[in-house]
């Protein structure tokens, strides 16, 4: 190391030039995680490729008009131009919320959604927002008795799923009423099935505009093209820093064990001991939760609104077994644009890339639960210079966001923009600058 | 590849005294039985999921009655498997298993327990995952 170190000195190459070289088992690893393919199909949607529903789900996706005080839609707290996050540690809509906004790009890819993994399918994640006291403090019936009255959404509806029977009368559909309330018990069977079932169309519509959503051509897959292809030319899309932070994090740290794969996550849960946000051990179950939720909800991918209630998802769902090492684990995010995505971890505690790598380094302060949790992370006791190696290298998994056309509200029957209002701003995809 | 296979026939043919297509054998730890197994990829991907086909035999013979249970753990992180897999008896001695995932990379451990006129006999099998 020592004679290494005379002779580069002695030759004038600085430390951050040498070029790093990678042994068969590193270039192996390294090629797993690019490139980044299509987002598997979701049988339990028959509409995930339609590109109709998909913009019908693109104007719903940003329209405020669901929320109860109309100024809270889904790119609130996921939005465009921070890679579909909102930047701040714990969301907040109508009401405070408890976890950190979660990156949209490249969401299709996941088996669970939520950190804790309560819902199984894309569809039924975006049937919660609206409900919930923290989101949109909404109500399904409005929801759908909108879709009803507003003639390019019963359009756009009807074209797409057919027949949407009318909701004109508040005795047996009334206003604000949510499932799981008296009102809502009260209605009939049938007005109850029928609410659900456009409620659940409409945020399968949702779930094909989200599958558009996608992030992949970073310097990194431009990296591991140049290595595929034994071309130089195009190895040199990492520097000397971001490859020996690959390295580091393909081998010494251990990164890949959870962040594997071309989405770098596992799409699992674990505990890694996150300091909590507000101090004290943690009160969030995470997926000791999110597995009963998962399990027992009629819209998980078992139920009847699902396009393949019998099929593998729905059995795979079925099959986990809950057990006290859930207890506190959370989703392992996924690290392609982990740069735009700060504050990072499920409530935000780390404020940015340094302070997370800190953590691993160190595990200063971590909350070790119980002995049934598993134990995976040890003290990286890496240097500044190899820390800000790290820290490259994860910069370097950056791509372009997606087309400036899925950034903003749409008309949900053609799917281009709504004509520009006199007043008021512009909308995201009509501005000029990209971050 | 015919050496390969060749070499593999005749492990089997000494280990058990029989032959299988399948291209691991191994024995319970009282060394009762035979079981040999192979993975569909192979090798075993690192979270992927993958299928298993797996044959038993006591004195060289398919098991004609007993069941099979299997399952994996990471024995030094503390944790098995995510699912529980789907196992299927396909014949005599002869089983099917779906659902089976390796979610991180690293040192798994394979357990085959046949269970077979009341006892419970383990076969493991040590993988490296990678
Ligand atoms: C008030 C802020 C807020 C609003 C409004 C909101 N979300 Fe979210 N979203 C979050 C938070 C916070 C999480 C993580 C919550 C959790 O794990 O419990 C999340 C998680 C998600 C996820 C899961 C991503 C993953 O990787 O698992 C998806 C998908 C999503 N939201 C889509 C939507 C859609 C679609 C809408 C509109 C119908 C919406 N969100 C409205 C804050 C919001
Ligand atoms: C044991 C599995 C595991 C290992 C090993 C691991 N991580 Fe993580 N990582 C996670 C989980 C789980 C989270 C989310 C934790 C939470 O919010 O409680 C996470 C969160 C992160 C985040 C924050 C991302 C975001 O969007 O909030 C970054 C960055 C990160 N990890 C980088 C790394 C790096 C770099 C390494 C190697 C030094 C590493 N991780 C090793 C599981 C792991
Ligand atoms: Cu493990």
């Amino acid at each position: 190391m020592l004679l290494l170190w005379c002779i580069t000195t002695l030759l004038g190459v600085a430390e951050e030039e040498r070029p790093v070289v990678f042994t068969p088992t590193e270039q192996r690893r390294i090629l797993q995680h690019s490139p980044v393919p299509e987002p598997p199909d979701d049988p339990t949607n028959a509409w995930d490729l339609d590109p109709d529903a998909a913009n019908l789900g693109q104007a719903l996706f940003y329209d405020a008009g669901f929320s109860r005080n109309g100024q809270i839609s889904c790119a609130s707290c996921h939005g465009p131009m921070i890679a579909w996050t909102d930047g701040i540690p714990i969301s907040t809509g109508m009401g405070p919320g408890k976890r950190h906004s979660q990156s949209l790009l490249n969401v299709a890819h996941n088996r669970w959604f939520f950190w804790d993994g309560r819902a199984d399918t894309l569809w039924s994640q975006a049937m919660h927002p609206v409900e919930d006291p923290a989101e949109f403090d909404g109500s399904r019936v409005d929801y759908v008795r909108r879709i009803h009255e507003d003639p390019a959404y019963r359009e756009a509806y009807e074209s797409v799923f057919g027949d949407l029977p009318s909701m004109a009368d508040t005795e047996r559909f009334p206003p604000g009423t949510r499932s799981g309330t008296p009102e809502w018990t009260a209605m009939t069977e049938a007005d109850r099935d029928h609410v659900d079932r456009v409620f659940v169309n409409c945020s399968k519509a949702i779930a094909a505009f989200e599958r558009e959503l996608r992030s992949v051509d970073s310097p990194f897959d431009r990296f591991v093209e140049g290595l595929r292809e034994g071309d130089r030319e195009k190895m040199t899309a990492l520097n000397s820093s971001e490859q020996r932070g690959l390295q580091l994090f393909i081998g010494d740290a251990g990164c890949r064990q959870c962040h594997s794969g071309p989405l770098f996550t596992d799409f699992e849960f674990h505990n890694i001991g996150i300091p909590t946000g507000h101090g004290g051990p943690p009160r969030d179950p995470g997926r000791f939760g999110g597995i009963e939720f998962v399990q027992s909800s009629s819209f998980s991918s078992h139920g009847e609104h699902s396009d393949e209630p019998n099929g593998r998802k729905a059995r795979r769902t079925g099959s986990i077994v809950q057990g006290q090492e859930h207890w506190g684990s959370f989703k392992t995010p996924s690290l392609r644009n982990v740069a735009r995505t700060a504050p990072y971890m499920h409530q935000g505690q780390f404020e940015d890339l340094g302070t997370v790598l800190r953590f691993y380094n160190t595990l200063e302060d971590m909350q070790v639960q119980d002995h049934h949790q598993e134990s995976v992370l040890q003290p990286l006791d890496l240097t500044e210079q190899q820390l800000a190696d790290l820290e490259a290298f994860l910069r370097s998994l950056d791509s372009p966001l997606p087309p400036r056309s899925l950034m903003g509200p749409v008309d949900p029957r053609t799917g281009l923009p709504p004509p520009r209002p006199e007043t008021g701003p512009p909308t995201p995809s009509e501005s000029e600058n990209q971050p | 590849m015919i050496t390969k296979s060749a070499a593999i026939l005749a492990a089997a043919m000494l280990l058990g005294g029989c032959s299988t297509s399948l291209d691991h054998q191994l024995q319970t730890n009282d060394r009762n039985y035979e079981v040999s197994w192979s993975s569909d990829p192979s090798p075993i991907p690192v979270n992927d999921f993958f299928t298993l086909e797996v044959e038993v035999r006591r004195d060289g013979e398919l098991l004609t009655d007993g069941e099979l249970s299997v399952d994996a753990a990471m024995p030094h992180h503390n944790h098995g498997m995510n699912h529980v897999p789907l196992i299927e008896r396909t014949g005599p001695g002869r089983w099917h298993v779906e659902d089976m995932l390796f979610h991180m990379p690293g040192y798994w451990e394979l357990y085959f327990d046949v269970r077979d006129r009341g006892v419970t006999h383990r076969a493991q099998e040590p993988l490296e995952v990678d």
